[in-house]
């Protein structure tokens, strides 16, 4: 269901809509088996509307309550290659510059 | 072969002293074993690597005439790392397309300090893809085969090294655990995996999948071996902001300490023998459990209620947390980038390109999590699942006022055929109930094996503590061990 409590459909349609936000490219099978898949499990999951919520319940989103730790600012090396590049881009899909290659945008 | 003759940290080691076996004849054996091996279970073999590690060792033994147990823990012991774990140098795939050809800049901590102990990397083992799956059904390089049972699944998600230390492929061997991918797979093949409490190991270096949830733990032969992994990996990590920085206990040396059975109370809960749960699997951990009580321990019966909802809480939470972690596969930074990718209209198309090297079941958890956390839904399914999760965490919370370690079993099955749940996701999410509410409360849970069915198939029985008794975890599975099993 939706925040407001409405029943959600889940159809192909759906399915396309949050493939595209997660930028993910499906075949018409692939959202035809996924719909039917997706249809099942949030109809599953859905039973934690059931769950017995004490008012005032903080959701849990790490296994500690603990606060992010702190360290001193300090410029430490890069990793680098024996001749000196920068490790990081070693095993980029395509660099430039002792850069990321990133596609064109315009 | 060697490898089948020396299959334990301290049984190697008392060789080695003895200059009955020597690191590169134990490494050489164990790197032919898993060549010819037909399971599927290396991604890697990490041959050249292994041999100079063996060499090393070799030196070493040399000088010092016996092992030096306290410098060097692991000294010429073979062992397989999870190929969602990154070694400076060395292909680390997660068993995805998408990172086929990748080759980290680093070594992840836990790695590291394995390797500054002595130890020799076999190789990268196989898994499903990003840890995600419960058989190993999903790898893009093919599932992995059960080390006993051919045409069996042997759990996943870290089934390749499961299989791999069980058919001596590997002497001990590294798995990440974020809803039972290490505890299921160990009672599927019949060897013991921990999952440590969450923060106890670093997860530098490990490939994120849900950062709330993942830990890195360890397969063995027994208890004890499954012990100095941990004493050797584990510990505060400044690299990882979740690694606590509570002192790391010797465990090796807590599991000298007797344990006082008259002391122990032991929680019994009644979800965890549900009707899903099979007849031989509650049989056989219930005899284990009466043993336990015949040594003088208290048995407890204990309440998880919401324990129904673990599932349920799990894949809304790890989902939502998967999407976001693997954003990162952009094929800018990672990934594999295909050769019409840069001639594009728009990034959104680059970015489609890039992530069809996604599997299937990779695709669905970030659909499905990319839907929780989407505008209109947010509330009604990540915020609420988070709060479930916390009345998770407080069911635990209250049972450990009434005893002090909980056991039951790790999986409501034994390992099944392989195909028997593939097209059900649903069905395979469910054989996870019993592993989940662990990862969801950050606590330490161990599988240690306690029978087979008429099958011969292990039954693993779970033993649970709370957070930072990974001693008490380890002391208990370990008298099970040698009392018992």
């Amino acid at each position: 269901m939706s925040n407001s409590g409405n029943p959600i459909e889940v159809n192909e349609a759906l399915v396309r809509k949050v493939a595209d936000l997660a930028r993910l490219a499906l075949t018409d099978a692939e959202v035809t088996l996924f719909s039917t898949q997706m249809k099942v499990t949030l109809g599953y999951v859905e039973q934690i509307s059931k769950a017995t919520i004490p008012e005032g319940t903080e959701p849990m989103y790490h296994p500690f309550d603990m606060a992010t730790p702190m360290r001193d600012d300090t410029v430490v090396t890069p990793m680098t290659t024996a001749d000196g590049k920068p490790k990081m881009i070693r095993s980029a899909p395509d660099t430039l510059y002792e850069g990321f290659k990133v596609p064109p945008i315009l | 072969m060697l490898n089948e003759k020396y299959t334990t940290i301290t049984a190697i080691h008392d060789a080695f002293d003895r200059k009955e076996l020597s690191p590169v004849e134990l490494t050489r054996d164990t790197l032919a074993a898993a060549k010819a091996s037909k399971h599927n279970a290396y991604l890697t073999l990490l041959e050249d690597r292994a041999m100079e590690a063996a060499k090393r060792a070799d030196q070493i033994l040399a000088e010092t005439g016996k092992v030096p147990r306290d410098r060097f823990p692991l000294l010429g012991i073979p062992l397989a790392i999870k190929d969602n774990l990154v070694i400076d140098g060395v292909r680390t795939t997660c068993a995805s397309k998408m990172l086929e050809n990748y080759i980290p800049p680093y070594t992840g901590t836990a790695v590291d300090r394995l390797e500054k102990a002595g130890a020799v990397f076999i190789g990268k083992t196989n898994m499903d893809e990003f840890a995600m799956g419960g058989s190993n059904e999903n790898s893009a390089f093919g599932p992995v085969e059960h080390p006993t049972h051919p045409g069996y699944v042997p759990g996943g998600s870290s089934g390749g090294s499961a299989t791999a230390v069980r058919a001596n492929l590997c002497v001990a061997a590294l798995g990440s655990d974020t809803g039972g991918s290490i505890r299921q797979p160990a009672s599927y093949c019949g060897v013991v995996g921990l999952k440590p409490t969450y923060g106890r190991v670093s997860r530098y270096g490990l490939v994120a999948f849900a950062s709330s949830l993942d830990q890195i733990g360890p397969f063995a032969k027994n208890v004890e071996d499954a012990a100095t992994v941990l004493s050797v990996m584990g510990g505060h990590d400044p690299l990882d902001s979740t690694s606590s920085s509570r002192p790391l206990e010797n465990f090796v040396a807590e599991l000298k300490k007797p344990l006082d059975w008259k002391g122990l109370r032991v929680g019994i809960p009644k979800e965890y023998f549900i009707d899903g749960v099979d007849a031989t699997v509650a049989k056989t951990v219930r005899a284990a459990i009466a043993w336990v009580e015949k040594q003088g321990a208290k048995l407890v019966d204990i309440s998880l209620p919401n324990t129904p909802y673990a599932v349920s809480v799990y894949y809304i939470v790890a989902v939502s947390e998967a999407s976001s972690n693997l954003a990162r596969f952009d094929g800018v930074r990672f990934g594999v980038r295909p050769p019409d990718a840069m001639k594009v209209g728009d990034i959104a198309d680059f970015y489609k390109k890039v992530r069809a090297n996604f599997g299937p079941e990779v695709k669905r958890r970030i659909i499905l999590g990319t839907f929780a956390l989407s505008s209109g839904y947010y509330d009604a399914y990540f915020r609420k699942a988070c709060q479930v999760r916390r009345l998770l965490k407080n069911d635990f919370d209250r049972a450990f006022k009434d005893c002090d370690v909980i056991l039951g079993p790790i999986a409501p099955s034994t390992a099944f055929k392989h195909g028997e749940k593939a097209a059900d996701p649903l069905k395979m999410y469910l054989n996870d109930i019993l592993t989940i509410p662990c990862n969801l409360a950050g606590l330490p849970g161990m599988s240690l094996p306690c029978g087979k069915n008429e099958q011969g198939l292990p039954i693993g029985l779970q033993v649970i503590a709370p957070q930072f008794r990974d001693d008490l975890v380890l002391r208990v599975g370990h008298a099970i061990e040698k009392g018992y099993v």
